[in-house]
This record gives C-alpha cells, sequence and structure tokens, in this order.
C-alpha cells in the first residue's frame, strides 16, 4: 500500500488528470488475473514524471512504466506498485523533413506517428502486430518488430537518441541527432529493448527513411506450408530481400480472403519496394527463382487490405522461430494435438502464428495443448547451445548498477540468477 | 607492476613464440595512429578464446591493465597501450569461422583483417558493408571495438548495425557469449566500447545481398556551399546514396600536387557520388544526382560508364588522406559529426577556427551522414602548434555538440577526445557509463583511462 502522504503528495503533483487512484486504476489497466496498480501516475511533463519518479523511488515503492498496455497480457502487478504511464506525454516535437529524423514523446501512438511520417513522403518502418494501439515509448520498451524486420530491422535500429529518466528520477540524454555516433557506451539500445526496467522515456529521437516509390506484393502458391516456406528460401537465395515474406496454409488464407485455389494448399505473400525500377528487377528475380510455380500480383489496395488483416490478426500463440529455422520446425508440425484454424508463418519477422480465432474457450484450450506441444520444438531456437550464464550475471549487475533500490518494473524477474 | 614470475607465467600461456618482452619489439607496439606513446610491459598473441581468458585471469589476479590490440590503426588513441601493461594482439585470432549464406551471417574471430573479409562475402555474392578507409590493414575486432563506419554509412550504417552476436573474455576472464536474446542488450554495450569493457574473441555479423550494380559520378563546384546544396538536394529528393564524400579546395590542391588526377585546381567543392541497387535503379538514380548537382550550380558532372571511368573518379578521394598526411609530419584527423543540415555552418565553423588559430585544415566529409574529417596538419614536436590544434579541436567540439552533433561519428573517443565528453552526454550520461564501466570492469583493469573522462 501506498500511504496517505505520499498518494497526496502525487495527487497534489499530477492534479486529478494525472492520477487515478485505486478504484480508478482497475478500470484502467487491471492485469489478466484482475490485480490492479495501487495508483496510475499520467504526467504531461517530463518535469513531473521526474519528481513522480523521485517521490515514489524515495518512498521505497516499485513502479511499472506504462505505454498502451498492448505488449504485456502476461504482465502481474506487484503488491503496492503504481503504474507511470505515458499517455498524457504524447507530443510529436520535431518532424524534420531535411535531416530525416522526428523528436516524440514516448505516449505518442505509432500508427499515428506513421500516419504523420507518410504524409510526408517518409517512413518509420518497424510494424509490430499491435501497431494499431501501441505507443512509440512501449514499442520502443519491447523493441518491437514485426513482418519487415528481415528488411528494415527493429524499433532500435531507429533511435538516435533518447532522453529519460533513471528510476530515482535523474534525467539523461542519450545519442545524438546524427545517423552516425561512436561517443562513449550506447546508453541508447541498451535502454531501448529493456523492457522499462532501467529508465522511463520522456522523449525519443527517431530516424526516418524516404518512403519507398513503389511496393508490389506478389502471391506465390506452394503444394503445402513446407512448399511455400521452401519457395521462400529460394527467393531468398536468389539474392534478394523481400520487404515482407509470409507463408500462410489454406485455411489463413481464406481468412484474410484470398483463394488459395483448389490444388495448392498454400501460399506465399511476397511484397517488394523500393523504386519503381528496383521494383520491377525484383519482381523478375522473384519469378526467375521460383520456376514454374504460378505468381500472381494482388493490386495495390487488396495487398494493403491483406497485409493489415494479417498484421492485426488475432493469434492465440506466437512462435519465434527464425527464419533459416522455419523448415525443421514445420517438420515437427504433425505433433499438433488440435490443429489450429490457420498458421501464418512470416519468414522476415523470424515468427509463427497460430490462428484459432478469439474468444471461444474451446480455442483457447486448443491453444494452451499447443503451446505445450511445441515446446520441445520452440525451446532452444534462438539461442544454439552458447552458455548464456555471464551474459545473464551481467544484466543483474547492470539492473543493480542503474537501479540499485528495484525501483523499475519489478514485476518482470530477468532471467538471470542473483550474484 | 607486472613480476617477472607472472611475465614467464603469461609467456607459458601462448607459447614463446607468441610473447614479446624485448624493448625493440615492445616499441612496436607502444603506438596506434595517433602521436600518444605508452610502453607495454609484454605482447601476447594468443591463439584462442582459452587462452585469452587464462591471460585475463592472471591480469586480473596481479591487476595489470590489459589494451586488446588489432592492427592498431586507431585514431583516437584506443589501441594506445597501458604503461607497463599487457597488450593481447590478435594477430593470431585471424580465422573467418563460418560464412553461412543461407542465414545471411558470418562467424569471424577478432583478427580478421577486413577486407579480406569483405572479399571472402563478396565472393559468395553477400555483402559487408562497413568500409572504414582503413579497411585494408585493419581488423573487424577493432572495427568493432570502435564501432567504425565509412563513406558508405549514409545507406548502410556503420558496424554497429551489422553485428548480432559476440563472444568476449571479461576482465576476472569469465567467457561471455552475448545474442540478440539476452536481457539485456549487451552486444551494443560492447559494439564502439573501444577494449574497456571486454576483449571480444568471436564476432558474428548479419550480411546482406551483394548489390547488383554501383555507379560513380563526380561533380565539381566553384564554391563550396553549393557542393554542400547539392547534398541537401540529393536527399530532399529522397536519394539516400551509398557515398556522398565532400572534398574542399585544400584537398584537391593537396591532391593534384601529389598525384594529379585531373581536378581543377580551383574547384572549391568536389562530391564524390555512389549509388548502388538494381541495374536499372542504378542507372535512373544516377543520371538524377548528376542533374541535382548540375541544378546545384555544379561547372562539371562526369558519371562513370564503366570500372575503369569508376576507378578514375575515386582516385582523388582514395589519395586524399596520403596526399594530406605527407605534407606535414603529423595529421590530426577529427571527426565531429552534425546533422546533416548543419554540414554547410560546421564547415564555416572549421575555416573559421582554422584561421583564428592559425592552422591548416583541409575538409574531406562522408556528406550524406552530416560526418566531418577536418584534418589538422601540424608537427607534434611543436609544442605551440599543438597546443593552438587543442584549442582548435575544443573549440570544434563546442560548436559540434551545439548543433546537435557527436563527438565523434566513427574514430571513437579514446584519449583524444574523453575530456570532452561531459559536453556532449551531460555529467549524469557519464555518471551512467560510469556505472555500465563498473558493471563489466570494476577494477578498471581493460584499457584505463579512455573513454570516459578521467
Amino acid at each position: 500500500m501506498i500511504d496517505q502522504r505520499l498518494a497526496t503528495e502525487l495527487n497534489g503533483l499530477l492534479g486529478t488528470r494525472g492520477f487515478l487512484s485505486a478504484e480508478a486504476s482497475r478500470a484502467d489497466c487491471a492485469d489478466r488475473q484482475g490485480r490492479s496498480p495501487e495508483a496510475v501516475l499520467l504526467p504531461e511533463l517530463p518535469s513531473e514524471a521526474a519528481h513522480a519518479l523521485r517521490l515514489a523511488s524515495g518512498a521505497g515503492v516499485q513502479v511499472v512504466p506504462r505505454g498502451a498496455g498492448t505488449s504485456w497480457p502476461q504482465l502481474a502487478y506487484a503488491e503496492g506498485a503504481l503504474v507511470l504511464g505515458s499517455r498524457r506525454l504524447c507530443r510529436l516535437w520535431e518532424l524534420d523533413t531535411e535531416n530525416l529524423t522526428a523528436s516524440v514523446e514516448p505516449g505518442l501512438g505509432l500508427a499515428a506517428f506513421q500516419a504523420a511520417v507518410e504524409q510526408q513522403g517518409l517512413f518509420f518502418p518497424p510494424d509490430p502486430p499491435n501497431a494499431a494501439t501501441a505507443t512509440l515509448g512501449g514499442a520502443a520498451g519491447v523493441d518491437a518488430r514485426g513482418p519487415r524486420a528481415l528488411k528494415y530491422g527493429s524499433v532500435k535500429d531507429y533511435v538516435l537518441g533518447l532522453e529519460a529518466l533513471l528510476a530515482d528520477g535523474t534525467r539523461l540524454q542519450t545519442g545524438a541527432n546524427t545517423v552516425k555516433n561512436a561517443s562513449g557506451y550506447d546508453l541508447t539500445r541498451l535502454f531501448v529493448g529493456a523492457r522499462g526496467t532501467l529508465c522511463f522515456y520522456t522523449r525519443l529521437r527517431l530516424r526516418l527513411l524516404p518512403l519507398p516509390a513503389a511496393r508490389e506484393t506478389l502471391v506465390v502458391s506452394g503444394d503445402d506450408l513446407a512448399g511455400a516456406i521452401a519457395l521462400a528460401e529460394a527467393i531468398m537465395a536468389a539474392g534478394l530481400v523481400p520487404a515482407r515474406l509470409e507463408a500462410l496454409d489454406c485455411a489463413a488464407a481464406r481468412l484474410l480472403g484470398l483463394d488459395p485455389g483448389q490444388a495448392p494448399r498454400a501460399l506465399l505473400l511476397c511484397e517488394l519496394d523500393g523504386s519503381a525500377p528496383a521494383v520491377a528487377a525484383q519482381t523478375e528475380r522473384v519469378r526467375r527463382a521460383v520456376g514454374n510455380t504460378e505468381v500472381d500480383g494482388l493490386a495495390g489496395e487488396q495487398a494493403a487490405e491483406v497485409w493489415s488483416r494479417l498484421t492485426g490478426w488475432p493469434a492465440v500463440y506466437t512462435a519465434e522461430v527464425p527464419r533459416p529455422r522455419m523448415a525443421a520446425f514445420f517438420g515437427g508440425l504433425s505433433l499438433l494435438p488440435t490443429p489450429p484454424l490457420g498458421v501464418s508463418a512470416s519468414l522476415s519477422a523470424g515468427r509463427v502464428r497460430f490462428l484459432y480465432g478469439a474468444g471461444n474457450s474451446n480455442h483457447e484450450a486448443a491453444a494452451a495443448a499447443t503451446v505445450a506441444a511445441l515446446r520441445p520444438l520452440t525451446a532452444g531456437l534462438n539461442g544454439g547451445q552458447a552458455d548464456g550464464t555471464a551474459a545473464r550475471l551481467l544484466a543483474t549487475r547492470l539492473k543493480a548498477a542503474f537501479d540499485p533500490r528495484g525501483t523499475l518494473v519489478p514485476h518482470m524477474a530477468l532471467t538471470g540468477a542473483t550474484e | 607492476m607486472l613480476s617477472e614470475t607472472s611475465k614467464r607465467e603469461l609467456v607459458a600461456v601462448v607459447g614463446g613464440r607468441a610473447a614479446w618482452t624485448d624493448p625493440a619489439d615492445l616499441a612496436l607496439y607502444a603506438y596506434d595512429a595517433t602521436h600518444y606513446t605508452r610502453t607495454p610491459a609484454i605482447v601476447l598473441a594468443p591463439a584462442c578464446t582459452a587462452e585469452v581468458a587464462a591471460i585475463m585471469t592472471i591480469a586480473s589476479r596481479e591487476r595489470v591493465p590489459v589494451v586488446a590490440r588489432g592492427a592498431g590503426t586507431s585514431l583516437s588513441g584506443s589501441a594506445t597501450p597501458a604503461e607497463g601493461g599487457i597488450v593481447i594482439s590478435t594477430a593470431r585470432l585471424n580465422r573467418i569461422l563460418a560464412i553461412d549464406a543461407a542465414s545471411m551471417s558470418a562467424t569471424v574471430e577478432p583478427g580478421v583483417v577486413a577486407a579480406d573479409f569483405m572479399r571472402a562475402v563478396e565472393s559468395q555474392g553477400l555483402f559487408y558493408p562497413p568500409d572504414p578507409s582503413s579497411q585494408s590493414v585493419s581488423t573487424l575486432g577493432g572495427n568493432v571495438a570502435q564501432g567504425a563506419g565509412g563513406p558508405r554509412g549514409a545507406k548502410y550504417g556503420t558496424t554497429k548495425d551489422y553485428v548480432v552476436g559476440l563472444e568476449a573474455v571479461l576482465a576476472d576472464g569469465t567467457v561471455l557469449h552475448c545474442s540478440v536474446d539476452d536481457d539485456y542488450d549487451l552486444i551494443h554495450l560492447l559494439v564502439g566500447s573501444e577494449g574497456t569493457l571486454a576483449v571480444i574473441t568471436k564476432i558474428t555479423v548479419r550480411l546482406l545481398p551483394l548489390p547488383e550494380a554501383k555507379q560513380t559520378a563526380l561533380a565539381i563546384f566553384d564554391s563550396f556551399e553549393a557542393a554542400a546544396e547539392a547534398v541537401a538536394a540529393i536527399i530532399a529528393a529522397k536519394i539516400i546514396p551509398t557515398t556522398l564524400e565532400l572534398m574542399d579546395n585544400f584537398v584537391v590542391r593537396k591532391v593534384q600536387s601529389y598525384r594529379p588526377v585531373g581536378l581543377p585546381e580551383d574547384a572549391e567543392g568536389v562530391l564524390l557520388m555512389e549509388v548502388d541497387g538494381y541495374g536499372a535503379e542504378v542507372a535512373e538514380q544516377v543520371e538524377e544526382i548528376a542533374a541535382i548537382a548540375k541544378r546545384c550550380g555544379a561547372s562539371t558532372v562526369k558519371v562513370a560508364r564503366n570500372r575503369a571511368e569508376n576507378d578514375d573518379l575515386w582516385a582523388a578521394r582514395r589519395a586524399a588522406y596520403a596526399a594530406l598526411a605527407r605534407s606535414r609530419p603529423t595529421a590530426v584527423a577529427e571527426d565531429a559529426t552534425v546533422p546533416r543540415s548543419q554540414l554547410p555552418a560546421i564547415v564555416r565553423t572549421i575555416k573559421h577556427l582554422a584561421e583564428k588559430y592559425k592552422l591548416e585544415v583541409p575538409v574531406l566529409a562522408h556528406a550524406g551522414d552530416g560526418n566531418t574529417h577536418p584534418i589538422v596538419l601540424c608537427d607534434w614536436r611543436d609544442g605551440d602548434e599543438m597546443a593552438r590544434v587543442e584549442r582548435f579541436a575544443g573549440e570544434l567540439f563546442r560548436a559540434t555538440v551545439e548543433m546537435g552533433g557527436t563527438l565523434s561519428g566513427e574514430h571513437g573517443i579514446g584519449l583524444v577526445k574523453q575530456g570532452y565528453m561531459e559536453w556532449q552526454h551531460g555529467a549524469e550520461g557519464i555518471a551512467a557509463m560510469r556505472r555500465v564501466k563498473q558493471a563489466f570492469d570494476p577494477n578498471d583493469l581493460l584499457n584505463p583511462g579512455k573513454v570516459l573522462p578521467t
């Protein structure tokens, strides 16, 4: 429990719009188990956020940084924790079309930002599954990535610098307003992806790209999912890096309104982007790479619609599977106790999603069974055999160095052992 | 101080033929590409990770500083040894362990020479973009430690954008494996840490497909400002060339007198531009940037039609550093980097400061990413001149930071710029970096006295 005095102080600092009591918090951001924080703090200014953190950490209270709350369905609040939310820190400070950079506050929505950027003919590529609701701060916190990751990387690749608050409220500036920077330790990349355990962002300096002049989505027919994946590998082996590359089984294709036809039972979606001649050249290469296989183009609007539905499709279970392991992974899929409604394998994101359809308890049970069945297949897919002991120990030391009182996101246990 | 017993113990780790203690040998390792000199007590060339770990265990027990060294081409003093310390040379850790076309990645030991690696991957149709000018001698371990960049940075970024896995030995001899799945991004703490956090023993990088085509154009301007304007106009046209190299009149004259390459002596700005990608795309883009250069007032624009012409256009840029370096005993290469749009302003500042401090400062720039290379020509034996160089640098860095830039785009901080770090990062930023150092190397054994202000 936070004591009355702290509550009064925080309330006085943040006002009624910036301080949600325990009662209001429950409605705002309860976790799946129905637990909610003691209060939600919604500062409007970085200085308010700093002051609030100073008060909370001074009182030994734990603080959970939060954007839109879309990334952590598994989030569980510790007893007595506060949420420090970014949603009123949501200004777009600067969109610099000369330097191709932007300066934003963490609570700005990813989708709104991308729309603003595209209006200027610019491009902010990260496209995580929750893009429609996520905030930029949240996306940076988890270093979000989506189907464009293969060609364009993750959020981390676009953060040039941060203004951030350490757990005790210390304000810090990292990086520079330049694309190249070799000055000291890269705190920017340490903080991006740290899931709010090291700092709370108050501003992000982002790098932008020119919006590709042309885009083309090709649909390649495969015999089955394994066949579609083999075609994807053939495309990659031809020296192409598609913007997005996704294999869909028959059912997933139908869910998206695509017709996989009779004989072929899977489709490969391959998006190419760049200048118009570059897209033409890539299209030609794809056709050559897949040999006699049928290749269709999707009309621009239909392509946009399919990609957007695919990205937003509720997946009950998502497995992170690196592209080179994808074929092997599907070799073991026959083990699934309950066949999913559909399977989509993003080779460009390194992610397989099992689509069961939402809200049905049978599907939830099927999903749980799937997770259990897949565990042996997914274990060790990413790390290989390397010993991570030293890395875990260092993470623990870094956490202690930046947040000695354990103020920030105490619910998220690091995988490391204690020293 | 390293005792004779410890020295014998260290020699035993790597064998007598991979250890040097003779003063004549030690002198060869006493410096890097800066003018600093410090003599180590012993130089060791381990052949495997276990040997590096054994060296670190002894060093940490004896509390003796250790500096890892690739080819010693650091322009910031990062590879200068610690006086009386241990130098770990990566000369024998020089194997390319794997190039995997399927996963588009490669794993190497740190002593592999950058250009050798680039050639090896290119022979398989793959591409490793970071291209520091020192590539024909500098090692990948050094490139990773410094976060090295190069002319291709505008389009392809720098070394930090390609490292996806590392193996390193910590100060206490523990072997650390970092992957992209770690809780915290240890990879990017190590990249650019200049050997102050760990000794890198294996590097995994991601690769790209080799671009199908590239083409080069060279534009000559009567005013430097016009050349800088052309850079801005190209970016505004949404073209990001692989390379946008800018040379001022000073560089042009030095190059012409060193190795005539057919540049007019009165050229105030020369812009070397390269685009890469698919054939048709490249052909279209090179014409587009040539037209933009003309619109911005270029007196001459040459577009290379074949490889030989391409090499001709590059000749001036390739000769530039040698032409400058031979003209005075010392060439201090700075790499102040600013937001691209501030390039004309920072170049004006450089010219102004050069005049103020009576120094010769030709300017090269990777203009596409705002990375300037003012080359201060001087003589390290002339105390008065070196003092002026120091003051020049101080004012330049002040201006750089005020423009939202960074002290270093690609050379690192080392011994040269640590005194200015607080201007860029603030006292809080420096304190945060010290926490990182403390977490990795609590006894300050790895490359002590570098990067952070002393």
